[in-house]
């Protein structure tokens, strides 16, 4: 038994019923004839087929018209046309060429077993590219979207080196949270946070490259990065405020290095999207060392971004594990100081 | 090249005899359609200075040949079958038949 919808367009109720029986007896179970092409656009709406094929027969040019309107009705079933070889076969070629609105033709007297052995072959590519889609939507939604245009742009493993801003966020006492609530309370409570500050950054133009178990790390690029930056973590802080997964944030600004990471020499390759640098790790560092609802970033940034310093707390200069030198550092506690910002109102 | 059977007509008996089991006379019109295009094109070659015409011109000959004698094939098979060869119908005892053949 073949699990595929069929549909089966042929005003002739002899030869539609010689076809249907014929594809029953192959094991095409699911088959639905219209012989009225007025019926069609109902049928098809009902039916949603994988396939339609349709019986042409000599000199009905109207039923090629039908043809297309069904491609357009139900892009995504495959169309078949059976016509009889010569002039009628030459007719449909050159409509199928001009309209794409036919996937293969088929001669009769149709050969018995090539025909159905092409069909099931032809279902068979379709459920595994549909397949495919149904894996890629789901990639879709578990891939970063930088790492999506990365793909798109630059499937060579070339990594790209440019100006970014980094931010990152993490949760405070989050092992202490663990233990005292129930997993899956924490769990459903961090993915709501997520998605909250995906949210937030996406807002401010800048791209989620990762989530990092109890956190994200973003990037933003282009003109106003860093004035992007600082604003969405100074919302995401005052967020922090009222929640009960509050967290910190560290924001710096500086040159990275963007591409995809792995095992790139075996054949079953294993690659991630990362963006990786000193600046990648100062922003981590910061986040680090941002108590709850804060923001540490470093004056240098801040000073190019004219941010008030007058909201910053200035930390002073600070030895950070990696860098030889040491960097001033502001830290910033949002709650009072950007009441004008919008509130992103949540039951985390 | 003489035609008995113009090119609705035929296909009109390849319309109705749709699977190769019961397409005998649909495989003699298929071959009818296959030799008028072997005919068009050898004659096409034929007139073609840099080719030999009279390799073109024998596969014509023999190809108006083959014509002749499968139209007069289709003819005699559809009398046989008892189809209306004014209109070229399947008759209704073929038909019956045809899905005891599943």
């Amino acid at each position: 038994m073949i699990n595929s919808k069929l549909m089966l367009v042929d005003k002739d109720d002899y030869t539609s019923s010689l076809l249907a029986t014929n594809l029953y007896q192959h094991g095409f179970n699911d088959i639905k004839t219209v012989t009225d092409g007025s019926a069609l656009p109902k049928a098809i709406a009902e039916c949603r087929p994988d396939v339609v094929i349709f019986n042409y027969h000599f000199d009905e040019f109207d039923s090629l018209i039908l043809c297309s309107a069904l491609k357009q009705m139900s892009p995504q079933s495959l169309i078949i046309a059976i016509v009889s070889p010569g002039p009628a076969f030459k007719t449909v070629d050159l409509w199928a060429k001009q309209t794409k609105s036919i996937d293969l033709i088929v001669e009769k007297p149709l050969s018995d077993e090539r025909f159905f052995m092409t069909l099931k072959d032809l279902l068979k590519v379709k459920n595994s590219s549909r397949a495919l889609e149904t894996k890629a939507q789901l990639l879709v939604n578990l891939v970063p979207e930088a790492a999506l245009s990365a793909l798109e742009t630059n499937f060579n493993n070339e990594a790209k080196m440019f100006e970014a801003t980094v931010l990152f966020t993490d949760i405070r006492r989050s092992t202490e949270l663990i233990r005292a609530m129930p997993p899956r309370e924490y769990f459903q409570l961090l993915n709501d946070l997520l998605s909250l500050q995906a949210k937030i950054i996406k807002q401010f133009e800048g791209s989620v490259i990762k989530y990092t178990g109890d956190g994200v790390m973003a990037v933003f690029k282009g003109m106003g990065k860093s004035y992007l930056a600082m604003r969405c973590a100074l919302v995401l802080a005052k967020t922090s405020h009222n929640i009960k997964l509050s967290y910190g944030v560290g924001v710096a600004e500086g040159l990275v290095l963007a591409g995809l990471i792995g095992d790139s020499k075996s054949e079953d390759q294993r690659l991630q999207y990362d963006v990786i640098g000193a600046t990648v790790h100062l922003a981590a560092r910061l986040c680090g060392m941002a108590s709850a609802g804060e923001v540490i970033t470093t004056k240098k940034l801040i000073a190019a971004v004219k941010l008030n310093e007058n909201m910053a707390r200035d930390i002073g200069s600070v030895s950070i594990k990696g860098f030889a030198d040491k960097i001033d550092c502001v830290a910033f506690k949002p709650s009072k100081l950007i009441a004008e910002e919008n509130t992103y109102e949540t039951t985390i | 090249m003489k035609q008995q059977f113009n090119a609705a007509q035929i296909s009109k008996v390849i319309d109705q005899a749709l699977i190769y089991q019961c397409a005998c006379p649909a495989q003699v019109c298929k071959a009818i359609f296959e030799l008028r295009e072997l005919f068009d094109y050898q004659m096409n070659c034929a007139s073609d200075s840099n080719n030999n015409e009279l390799v073109h011109k024998t596969i014509a000959a023999a190809a108006e040949v083959s014509h002749e004698i499968m139209e007069e094939c289709l003819k005699q098979i559809l009398e046989i079958e008892g189809w209306d060869q004014a209109n070229f119908i399947m008759p209704e005892s073929l038909k019956q038949k045809v899905p005891k053949l599943f």
